[in-house]
């Protein structure tokens, strides 16, 4: 083995990975090499700098909250289909029908006073096209109502 | 204290446990490796609290896939392939965002730690915790998992689902790239 490959392999030496044969093999070279003295020193350097970055620790509540999460997902498992699904979409269609039954009413609402107005503007002109009876009475009120464009009595 | 063959035991009675749903089980495994896998988490992905987010999902897919666990493997090894799944899947999903890690920059010690007692150890310490951030992701796991955790490279490779020679070099990688990055900072 030449230096590149004891330097390929001083990383696992260091860590004390190697199998005993290649470990007596680096061994050895190491003892007649300062160059992959050197290295090796390097190496070693290396793993104390490395320790700087320290170990933290687990908070009291790790495990209770590990279990929180698992309890959450498991009621969410557990609640029915149609709670996820259906209620969603129910709620979606009730507001559509919501939205058109408002639509609609408004509508006819505006036609049955846009017709009312036209009927009395038709009827303070004297002109007798369309008999609107808007409250009770007699015909002949009706009719006193209708001539007097609504100011009789 | 135990020894590592009675933990390894212990893991598979209390893993079966929590596969029958039982929830005592299942918290003693929580407490067992709470602190092993919160730090592995911390250290790939250099934020506190999207690490303890991550060691919460770890966990929570520990509980629900239990029974999916057969023995075939270490405990150990299985649940940190999902440590490693989570933390890839974290950095894919935050590779734009992650540029700084802690938003220390070893150039810029932020002002608690310029006006720290230990100033230079605290200006280095940045510079390690960047310098890990940056390597590349598979190097940076296989590194988090051997040095820090002290797995061994079998172990690892089990974990990240690739062979031993592979991890062997990924960390000789990852050394020799940190200590470029740590000497250029030193000179600087």
């Amino acid at each position: 083995m030449n230096c590149s490959d004891i330097r390929r392999k001083l990383a696992v030496f260091s860590d004390g990975g190697l199998d005993p044969a290649s470990k007596e093999l680096v061994s050895r070279h190491l003892d007649s090499c300062p160059e992959c003295q050197q290295e090796l020193a390097q190496l070693e350097r290396l793993d104390a700098e490395l320790d700087l970055f320290e170990e933290i620790e687990t908070g009291p509540y790790f495990a209770t909250r590990v279990k929180q999460r698992i309890a959450e997902q498991q009621a969410h498992r557990r609640s029915p289909w149609f709670g996820r699904v259906l209620v969603p979409t129910g709620a979606v269609a009730v507001t559509l029908v919501a939205a058109v039954v408002g639509t609609s009413l408004g509508r006819t609402v505006y036609s049955w006073r846009t017709s009312t107005q036209s009927t009395t503007q038709v009827a303070s002109t004297g002109t007798l096209t369309v008999l609107d009876v808007p409250t009770g009475g007699s015909l002949a009120t009706v009719s006193d109502r209708v001539f007097t464009g609504g100011k009789g009595e | 204290m135990m020894n590592p063959a009675d933990q390894s035991g212990r893991d598979l009675e209390l893993v079966a446990r929590v596969a029958r749903g039982d929830e005592a089980a299942f918290e003693e495994l929580v407490g067992r490796h709470q602190h092993s896998v919160l730090n592995t988490i911390h250290r790939y992905v250099g934020d506190r609290s999207a690490a303890d987010d991550i060691a919460q999902e770890v966990f929570i897919i520990v509980w629900n896939k239990s029974g999916t666990f057969k023995g075939k493997s270490q405990f150990a090894t299985w649940l940190y392939r999902i440590v490693v799944n989570q933390c890839l899947q974290f950095r894919r999903k935050k590779k734009q965002a992650l540029v700084s890690l802690d938003g220390l920059d070893p150039d810029r010690p932020p002002e608690a730690l310029q006006t720290a007692v230990d100033h230079e150890r605290a200006a280095r310490t940045a510079a390690v915790k960047q310098a890990v951030s940056d390597l590349p992701d598979r190097q940076r796991i296989a590194l988090v998992l051997s040095h820090y955790e002290g797995h061994s490279y079998k172990e690892i490779a089990e974990m990240m689902d690739t062979s031993v020679p592979s991890v062997e070099s990924l960390i000789f990688r990852a050394k020799d790239e940190l200590r470029q990055r740590l000497l250029a900072y030193k000179e600087a």
